[in-house]
């Protein structure tokens, strides 16, 4: 088990290649069950960051020897400085696919972060900087006007005093909805000055460039729907439709049928609720759901027998 | 995936969620050398050859410890009857998690955070790090200002007590935790 467990950290951090561990896995079965209980140990301690931080007791509570007293009272200012840089710094923050969580900030400034979503925290002195990298997230920034508040997403950067706003990495664009306050927005590249975009409209950045967008109430309803766990649709194409819930779901919905695609559906599901979804499709529509391997379901035309038959034809 | 890769997923899924039971199960019996029998169990599991058609994990676990015990009381010849009696019983065990099984199920969040206690601060600290942070071994290094190299020593020693205390637990059924996903892969 010691050998696994040395082995299971080196692939971790990647210094120890495919071909060596292969080998090793091969070299005896004894080899394979020792790595096999290490990972499945592994995968089932996710669990913990189910956890509230509190409740992980950060640093382990311990009686210090006579000897470790003597170490400790040498080490006191390093160790404090040590200890504070842990409660006040949670520095990755990240939801799974179908989570939803929001995370408290030490100044009082909240982020809800939306399904399969990731973000880098890092509080200074001069500024509160965080880093979008993956995923959708609301921030209510508490105000601090000695600390400005900056997101960066992509190309984008967006900046804010107190104020709160939403941002979306898109495929190729990033999606920022401001909801309270003005935030001033910035493409990396960009010559020109920051934007400043106030309550209630949007702008949409992409490299090279920053959009601002008016926003009907309606729609601005409808990009803050996910904190309900719900996703909307008002004449979106069945293509768009499926895209939102595979950003929830392990469960994938491929449409694999252009005579599907473009159908235009409407109504209110809650982000899990995927079979919901395909009945009233298929009732409401011509179109068929068809599993396939891997949890995949395929949307495709009522008539057709099955993907085969138009990827053959 | 490889034949070997597929082969751990079906090991992963169908066989080791029952190693906390065989352990109880065999404390009940009094038998000695739990341990080694827990790990030539699970070798024997692994070893077998038409792994792929084996989906009745529990059965076949508890059906090789009882074949090991009763081979291994035959060679000594010097066990009680009743002994041989209570091994006809091991397979038996079934009918799912016992009463005991669901509450230790619950208890596999405290088992993991007493092993994390038990451990010294850097390995604890570098394994919450890494598995609850996500924080990347290089990230972790450079935050605590060791080398990589040691990060992994600190997480190795976590994953041994993970994995001790892990072993001895019941896994809970997770919703989404699909009991036949290694199958996906074939077909």
């Amino acid at each position: 088990m010691d050998a696994a467990a040395a082995l299971f950290a080196r692939v971790q951090s990647g210094s120890a290649d495919a071909a060596e561990v292969d080998a090793w896995l091969d070299a005896d079965p004894t080899h394979a069950v020792a790595f096999a209980r290490v990972e499945s140990a592994w995968e089932r301690a996710e669990r913990l960051k189910a956890l509230p931080p509190s409740a992980l007791a950060l640093e382990p509570a311990f009686l210090p020897t006579r000897r470790m007293a003597a170490a400790l009272a040498v080490g006191m200012v390093g160790a404090g400085a040590a200890g504070a840089w842990w409660l006040t710094r949670r520095p990755i923050e990240t939801t799974a696919r179908g989570e939803r969580r929001t995370v408290a900030l030490p100044d009082g400034s909240r982020i809800e972060l939306n399904t399969d979503s990731r973000i880098a925290v890092a509080y200074s002195d001069s500024r509160r900087d965080i880093v979008l990298t993956r995923g959708e997230a609301l921030f209510d920034v508490a105000k601090d006007p000695s600390r400005p508040f900056i997101v960066q997403a992509g190309e984008a950067q967006v900046r804010a005093v107190g104020t709160a706003f939403n941002i979306r990495l898109r495929d190729k664009v990033v999606e920022l909805t401001v909801t309270e306050g003005v935030v001033a927005v910035d493409e990396r590249a960009a010559k020109t000055p920051p934007r400043h975009v106030p309550e209630g409209k949007g702008a949409v950045i992409a490299t090279g460039a920053v959009a601002e967008v008016d926003l009907d109430p309606e729609v601005l309803r409808r990009r803050l729907l996910w904190r309900d766990g719900v996703v909307e649709f008002e004449g979106d194409t069945l293509e768009q439709a499926a895209a939102e819930f595979n950003r929830y779901n392990d469960r994938k919905l491929v449409v694999a049928d252009p005579q599907v695609a473009s159908i235009r559906v409407g109504g209110r599901f809650g982000t899990h609720e995927v079979d919901r979804f395909l009945g009233a499709l298929q009732a409401g529509f011509p179109v068929r759901a068809m599993p396939g391997e891997g949890g995949v379901t395929y949307l495709v035309h009522a008539d057709s027998h099955g993907p085969e038959s138009f990827s053959r034809g | 995936m490889s034949d070997r890769a597929e082969k751990m997923a079906w090991f992963k899924a169908q066989i080791l969620p029952h190693e906390a039971a065989l352990r109880r199960r065999l404390a009940a019996l009094r038998i000695p050398d739990i341990e080694d029998v827990v790990s030539e169990v699970l070798t024997r599991a692994y070893s077998i050859d038409n792994w792929p058609r084996m989906d009745q994990g529990r059965a076949l676990v508890f059906q090789i410890a009882r074949n090991l015990l009763v081979d291994a009381a035959r060679r000594h010849a010097i066990v009680s009857i009743d002994f041989v009696a209570d091994l006809e019983t091991l397979h038996l065990d079934d009918g799912g998690p016992s009463p005991e099984a669901t509450a230790a199920a619950r208890d596999e969040l405290r088992q993991l955070q007493r092993a994390l206690d038990a451990l010294p601060p850097q390995p604890r600290r570098v394994f919450l790090m890494r598995r609850v942070q996500e924080l990347s071994p290089q990230e972790i290094a450079a935050e605590l200002h060791l080398s990589v190299s040691t990060v992994e020593k600190h997480l190795a020693k976590a994953m041994v007590a993970v994995t001790r205390a892990l072993g001895a637990t019941e896994p809970v059924s997770r919703p989404g935790a699909d009991k036949d996903r290694w199958r996906r892969t074939k077909r």
